[in-house]
């Protein structure tokens, strides 16, 4: 796995795009190297200049970029000597493979997936036909799609997200490529297809032995999948070095403030706050005086602002660019100690429930044409769930279970087909829509979607007061800019345009929006899923603070069980509909008895290099929730599924601390945690 | 890229002054717009003659820099010898008046069946999208031709029917819109917060509908004025003696080959009018299109 045969050498790349008001620096003066067979993870947050790496290694880039290099070479061939029309001929798709990250748009729709492989190998070698055919069969095998010779004929929609990203891949490897370049393949994955694929595209580069570049935000994701890491930021690489040395003993400010943010397990007790890198990315536009990071590092000193940093070497292959002024300081004000998640009073959280649900059915008429009788996707299907005072209750599950459907049920927001629904004793369709509206309140997953553009921050908030006639119109002002400083809005955001603010501080009026009525009980559905980690870590931060100082209850939809392993109190596991396990924190994560809780937990991929990546067993893609399996809804994918399984229906058994809904929860072998 | 904008600070306000005063077809079209809205108020003011008097001694002159022309008719005069220049001028009160009016009640008629179709959805829209059917199924101009006939022509019934008869674009750009934004988590995040139905249409749809109905509004108004002069030229349209541009390209017909100033004059203020409201419909769509506000 050393240097020994470096494939791609690039030294001092730099792309710049010229822009009206001055020159925006994509990426500046960029060394990397990759050895044959060795796979290099590119990371940092977005807009760093991850994947503007990528397609100016391969020549993709926007018509108004400049790219400069003083060494870009691919296995002895210098690639900027080659005019686009060669690199097009020779390189692109020949010896560098590229899997883009939305398996949704990146088959054509309209070709079967055997001309979309074949053809990527005939436009390098005209007739080649049988030759293709026969490579596409071997690779869609080899990606483990069952029955290949039947799929060649097949048109992308008739294969799931996690089947198309396979035949993408397939497709990448036609040629026989000597650099794959995989930019977020996972990403836009569910999280048991994720760790499958990703231990797929592992498993083939080092049986080909090819090399790998693989891009993403997701530090677990490069942890366990590559040899060596980059750390990018604002442009530039700031660390390099072996995963191993990169996670265990981060150099620069950037990279140990990153690790900082994200939830991993042992580290953190449980309720206590992440670290966050305060600040935002510098402009990319004009030329850089000083370090890159200066101003949102906690180490900075003056010779910081007045020479960008040089590089530092730490042994072959590992470099860092800092002063490291002193290295003994901590890299971030230590977190307010408070581990406990309790609620504010300071007992359990059992003081009855705000909320309950029994038996709540929803469902969705599809009908695929006019001739045929219209089908019903049940997308809630008999859940009994109650939410206590002061607990944060998480939903999970992967996309499709329902618990955004749920989510919706418990805001008023979504019709039931059978069932209550109770809002401390009244049904919810008894309780005038008004009073609901004041108890409980939302906060979206897209901060993009979730504000209107056309409003300013101020009537966003303010919308709720004036709806409601909580308060004396001339006080309302004052009211949301209090609202404004507890989620650390400053006031001077009051009159700007959603449009005019980061992702992280649409999410903070999202909230402010939510909270203002001063609610009960706040349903966020996928609070943090949209953001960058160093966001991300700020959100759920202010969101534990908010819940000490004003006594909320949240219900928190999530795919990301670090996260909910972090700050939920209770888990409800979903799976098509049905809540297949329900318990406390500390029993579901340590003692998980349904074999998808299992799953699920196996496939969390935390940052810990050296572990690899696990197989969750779980056979199949998530099936159509048109199509219910018989039985158990899991036993298709269910490793320990026996022919019970396939007839009977398991119902949700076991203690209020512990519920699980399986036939063979008691037969199944003890539950041992990877990490 | 988004950093490099967020880094100006420009509000969108001042954003979207700073693209206006970039985009050429805007200012031209504006400049000819406001021209035009200039001269159809102050017509009393600078018209040399009274539109309506007539002198049948100086009948069909030419303009001034005709053979036979006189600088005392710049435009010449028409077949009852009236003041041609007087009579454009006074023209452009009524195209723009019949524009603006009839784009307007167009407006208000798409605009509402298109959000109420896109927001409820299912009957409803299935009703209103039959009503569009019918509506697209006649032909328009003999509608409008037998309605005028019917009610009796004056400026302001040729401005209800041809309003009446202009909704359909609002309505389909409209009900594409309010389906695709009814989906968005602010309109979930305004029912949550307790907003009524009538509420969300009014305060978080048809704000972001602006643009769209913007353009079509210049669209429609082209639209208008060119179905009044058609109105006109076929006689139904402004009664005489009220000069319209459309009345005096049909009175002008007659003697077209002999003297074509009398319909190339009219024509001329026809068409500039309409390619200024078209390039001011095209300006505001890029100058206001949100996803350059981001």
């Amino acid at each position: 796995m050393a240097n020994a045969r470096p494939l791609l050498t690039v030294e001092g790349l730099s792309v710049d795009i010229a822009l009206g008001h001055g020159v925006l620096h994509a990426l500046r003066d960029i060394d990397l190297s990759l050895g044959t067979g060795e796979t290099l993870g590119l990371v940092g947050e977005s807009g760093c200049g991850k994947s503007m790496t990528a397609l100016a290694l391969t020549g993709l880039l926007p018509a108004q970029a400049r790219r400069s290099a003083s060494k870009l070479r691919l296995a002895g061939e210098n690639l900027l000597a080659l005019s686009d029309r060669e690199l097009a001929r020779r390189v692109r798709g020949n010896r560098i493979g590229m899997i883009f990250q939305e398996p949704m748009t990146s088959l054509n729709p309209v070709y079967t997936i055997g001309r979309q492989l074949t053809e990527t190998m005939l436009l390098h070698r005209p007739g080649a036909r049988r030759e293709a055919g026969e490579r596409a069969v071997y690779l869609l095998e080899k990606v483990g799609l069952s029955g290949a010779r039947g799929r060649f004929s097949q048109y992308p929609h008739q294969l799931s997200g996690g089947q198309r990203q396979r035949v993408m891949i397939a497709m990448a490897l036609m040629n026989q490529p000597d650099l794959l370049i995989a930019d977020e393949p996972t990403t836009a994955l569910d999280v048991t297809i994720q760790a499958q694929t990703l231990r797929l595209l592992v498993d083939l580069r080092r049986e080909l032995g090819m090399s790998m570049i693989l891009i993403t935000h997701d530090l677990g994701v490069v942890a366990r999948a590559v040899d060596r890491v980059a750390v990018m930021y604002a442009g530039q690489v700031v660390e390099t070095g072996s995963a191993a040395e990169v996670f265990s003993n981060p150099r620069h400010p950037y990279t140990q403030g990153l690790l900082g943010c994200i939830p991993r397990p042992g580290r953190l007790k449980p309720g206590e706050r992440l670290g966050s890198i305060p600040g935002t990315v510098p402009s990319l536009v004009g030329s850089l005086s000083g370090c890159a990071y200066f101003e949102r590092c906690p180490r900075a000193v003056d010779d910081c602002r007045r020479a960008p940093p040089p590089v530092r070497s730490g042994g072959p292959g590992r470099t860092w660019r800092c002063l490291e002024p002193d290295r003994s300081s901590p890299v971030q004000a230590p977190p307010p100690h408070r581990a406990e998640i309790a609620p504010p009073g300071g007992s359990a959280p059992t003081h009855g429930p705000i909320m309950r649900a029994s038996g709540v059915h929803c469902r969705f008429r599809v009908r695929s044409s006019l001739f045929e009788p219209a089908r019903h996707v049940k997308a809630v299907d008999g859940v009994d769930i109650e939410v206590r005072r002061g607990e944060i209750l998480a939903l999970v599950g992967e996309s499709g279970c329902g618990k955004t459907t749920l989510a919706r049920v418990l805001l008023g927001l979504q019709e039931i087909a059978a069932g209550r629904v109770l809002l401390g004793d009244k049904d919810i369709g008894e309780v005038p829509r008004m009073l609901l509206t004041r108890r409980v309140q939302p906060v979206f997953q897209d901060p993009y979607a979730s504000l209107n553009p056309r409003l300013t921050i101020g009537e966003i908030i303010k919308r709720a007061l004036d709806l409601h006639g909580i308060g004396p119109a001339a006080e309302r002002r004052q009211a949301v800019e209090q609202v404004m400083d507890q989620v650390g809005l400053p006031p001077s955001l009051y009159h700007r345009f959603p449009g005019q603010l980061s992702g992280g501080q649409r999410q903070r009026v999202a909230i402010a929006r939510a909270i203002v009525m001063k609610p009960e009980m706040v349903v966020c559905d996928e609070p943090t899923s949209a953001l960058d980690a160093s966001v991300q870590a700020q959100i759920l931060n202010l969101l534990l603070d908010l819940r000490d100082r004003l006594g909320l209850t949240y219900v928190i939809i999530t795919h990301d069980l670090a996260l909910v392993e972090h700050v939920a109190t209770r888990v409800a596991v979903m799976y098509l509909g049905q809540i297949v396990e329900l318990g406390e924190r500390e029993e579901v994560f340590s003692r998980p008895r349904h074999p998808y809780a299992r799953a699920l937990l196996e496939s969390v991929l935390t940052p810990a290099p050296g572990i690899g990546i696990p197989d969750t067993g779980l056979g199949h893609d998530y099936p159509n929730p048109l199509e219910l399996p018989s039985g158990c809804r899991f036993h298709p994918r269910c490793p320990f599924a026996t022919g019970d399984c396939r007839t009977t229906a398991p119902e949700l058994e076991g203690s209020a601390d512990h519920a699980v809904r399986c036939l063979r929860a008691a037969e199944l072998p003890q539950w041992k945690a990877v990490q | 890229m988004t950093q490099a904008v967020e880094m100006l600070e420009l509000s969108p306000r001042q954003a979207m002054l700073r693209r206006a005063r970039r985009h050429k077809g805007l200012l031209i079209g504006s400049a000819i717009m406001l021209a035009m809205a200039l001269v159809a108020i102050a017509a009393p003011l600078i018209s040399p003659y009274d539109p309506y008097l007539q002198n049948l001694t100086q009948r069909l002159m030419p303009p001034a820099w005709d053979a036979g022309g006189s600088l005392s008719h710049l435009l010449g005069t028409d077949n009852l010898g009236r003041d041609y220049l007087s009579r454009i001028l006074y023209g452009a009160r009524v195209s723009l008046t019949i524009g603006i009016g009839a784009a307007l009640i167009g407006a208000i008629i798409g605009v509402g069946l298109g959000v109420t179709a896109g927001f409820f959805g299912g009957r409803v829209d299935q009703a209103i999208t039959y009503l569009l059917t019918c509506r697209l199924a006649l032909p328009g101009l003999l509608l409008i031709m037998s309605l005028v006939f019917l009610i009796g022509p004056s400026v302001t019934s040729v401005i209800c029917v041809i309003g009446m008869l202009h909704w359909t674009y609002y309505l389909v750009v409209t009900r594409a819109e309010t389906q695709r934004i009814r989906q968005l988590d602010y309109v979930a995040a305004a029912r949550a917060l307790g907003s009524s139905r009538l509420q969300i249409m009014l305060h978080e749809i048809v704000p972001n509908l602006f643009n769209q109905i913007a353009v079509v509004f210049t669209l429609e108004m082209g639209l208008a004025i060119l179905s009044e002069a058609a109105l006109s030229f076929l006689g139904v349209g402004v009664p005489p003696p009220t000069p319209s541009w459309g009345s005096m390209i049909a009175e002008g017909r007659s003697a077209m080959f002999f003297r074509p100033w009398l319909v190339v004059l009219p024509g001329l203020a026809l068409f500039m009018v309409v390619v200024a409201v078209n390039l001011l419909g095209d300006g505001v769509r890029d100058v206001t299109a949100p996803e350059s506000r981001n």
